[in-house]
């Protein structure tokens, strides 16, 4: 029997109900949208199905990390819990761009008027392919920022890593204030591809530095200590 | 089966448990007994792979269990609070207990939850606390993990329920003989099936020994303080209550012929003390004696 087996299942599971919700609303939006691709004279843009699948992805660590505590009380381990949050998000995500592209394909045979911006749009000559292509890099970015947003949270606490927001806050305002951001802006328009990719790598990283953070995690949230001081004599 | 040497873990500077020291190479029924705050748990947690020490070795049926995969095939920790999933049934349970053990046992897994009547559609966290120890038991014993541990298993039984426990327990273990440890803060719950008694108190492993050995210990003595005073003797006074002119005393010794004799010549009430007070008394005298150390 392989170990992954169990701790796997646990994670896949805690995931689908949020999954299967998501694709209610996303369909329900959908349906929408055909509706009122009805009622428009001309070509206007209708809205954007992707959104609830981009914001669960990007808070799907904080809603299935519970299953931590389920693994590790039926014998798993910390990096057991990891490789199967990693196998199962990454199912659900080609899950999720292929349902996202299906639909912006359907889409436009059934909108009357008007369309749906897709994130592929900025793409010249997108096809099929790189539509699916674009959505799963831009869910698995927000996966990866998600992740390892939830695994600081878990190792310090929530008061360590309201702090350490507070400080990224504080940096990027003034960034904004002090440091011309156009050329950032210009790159994501010209380069969007690149800057997509570049994005999906910072991602990558961040669930790496996650796998390492977790492989020796506290059993409770918040109880990492960051130096290790000798008990007492 | 378990092999603990020269084990310590401490936490925000504190000792929780210190030089721990247990072997056992027979498959035996455990009682694990201490106050709270004594360990217990974090000796649990350290067994199951769950925590990691800081000092000694930890070895379950051969396997070292902090952050060891195949450390499920050896050992089940069925906590006293166990978490389930708020989406999870009966049946899930069971299933994710077959998927994380090897030598799961279906068969007995069925035959508890219909002998506890645990309805198998119905979420987990709609259960009352007494059917969430059942599921829990039926998880742990289904296990048939070679390590098994329960803490506070009987916590939320009805008396009905805890004499079922019980016996499938001990059927369990008949038929598949394993180390099982029981944890619990009255040891005269699991008393009755344990085989070895192992007492948890001032961070460490106070004592480990035959249950018949230590459930014999322990004597009160009450009468005219003369008379006591005179049958004590040599013998470790655990506890002593003075009231006007009587006195009465708790003693660390069997209640042999011999002591009753000298009991009855002197006039004395000598009879034998309850085990759970008992280990309280000892606990707490050897707690002052290291304090003074």
């Amino acid at each position: 029997m392989h170990t992954l087996k169990g701790p796997f299942k646990v994670v896949f599971k805690e995931m689908s109900l949020t999954f299967y919700i998501n694709i209610g609303i996303t369909i329900a939006l959908f349906a929408l949208y055909i509706f009122l691709s009805t009622q428009l004279d001309n070509n206007e843009p209708l809205g954007l199905i992707f959104g609830p699948f981009y914001i669960v992805f990007l808070t799907y660590t904080f809603i299935f990390f519970k299953s931590y505590k389920f693994i590790l009380s039926f014998g798993g381990t910390r990096k057991q819990f990891m490789v199967s949050a990693f196998i199962s998000g990454f199912i659900y995500l080609v899950i999720g761009a292929v349902l996202l592209t299906v639909l912006h394909y359907i889409g436009e045979m059934v909108f009357q008027n008007g369309y749906v911006y897709h994130m592929a749009d900025l793409v010249n000559d997108a096809n099929p392919l790189m539509y699916f292509w674009v959505d799963f890099l831009w869910l698995f970015s927000f996966f990866g920022i998600g992740m390892f947003a939830q695994v600081i949270n878990f190792n310090l606490g929530t008061l360590r890593t309201l702090i350490i927001a507070a400080v990224i806050i504080l940096g990027l305002v003034t960034a904004y204030f002090f440091i011309d951001l156009a050329p950032l802006f210009e790159f994501f328009l010209t380069d969007y591809m690149l800057f997509l990719h570049l994005f999906a790598l910072v991602s990558l990283i961040l669930l790496v530095l996650s796998y390492f953070m977790m492989r020796n995690a506290p059993l409770e949230r918040g109880d990492r200590k960051i130096f290790r001081i000798s008990a007492a004599k | 089966m378990i092999k603990i040497n020269n084990l310590s873990f401490a936490y925000d500077r504190k000792n929780i448990l210190k030089d721990v020291n247990l072997t056992e190479t027979e498959p035996v029924i455990i009682g694990l007994w201490g106050r709270n705050g004594s360990g217990k748990t974090t000796l649990m947690k350290i067994l199951s792979g769950m925590e990691q020490q800081d000092k000694g070795l930890v070895e379950v049926d051969g396997v070292e269990p902090y952050n060891n995969s195949h450390a499920m095939h050896h050992v089940a920790f069925m906590q006293e609070d166990h978490p389930y999933s708020d989406t999870w049934d009966v049946n899930d349970a069971l299933e994710f207990g077959r998927d994380f053990n090897q030598n799961w046992d279906q068969a007995l897994a069925d035959e508890l939850i219909d002998i506890f009547q645990l309805p198998r559609k119905k979420k987990i966290r709609t259960f009352s606390k007494g059917m969430k120890t059942m599921i829990t038991i039926a998880i742990g014993l289904a296990s048939k993990a070679p390590l098994t541990i329960f803490d506070e298993p009987s916590n939320g039984l009805d008396a009905h329920m805890r004499k079922q426990f019980y016996d499938v327990l001990l059927d369990s273990y008949d038929e598949h003989p394993r180390t099982i440890l029981l944890s619990s803060h009255h040891i005269e719950e699991v008393e009755p099936l344990c085989e070895k008694i192992a007492i948890i108190d001032n961070n460490t492993l106070m004592h480990y020994e035959e249950t018949d050995v230590l459930k014999n210990n322990g004597v009160h003595l009450s009468g005219s303080k003369e008379a006591v005073r005179s049958v004590i003797g040599t013998i470790r006074v655990l506890e002593e209550r003075k009231l006007g002119r009587q006195l009465n005393v708790m003693l660390d010794s069997p209640l042999t012929d011999e002591l009753k004799h000298r009991a009855e010549q002197a006039g004395v009430m000598i009879e034998k003390a309850p085990f759970q007070d008992y280990l309280v008394n000892l606990t707490k005298k050897e707690a002052e004696l290291n304090a003074h150390a």
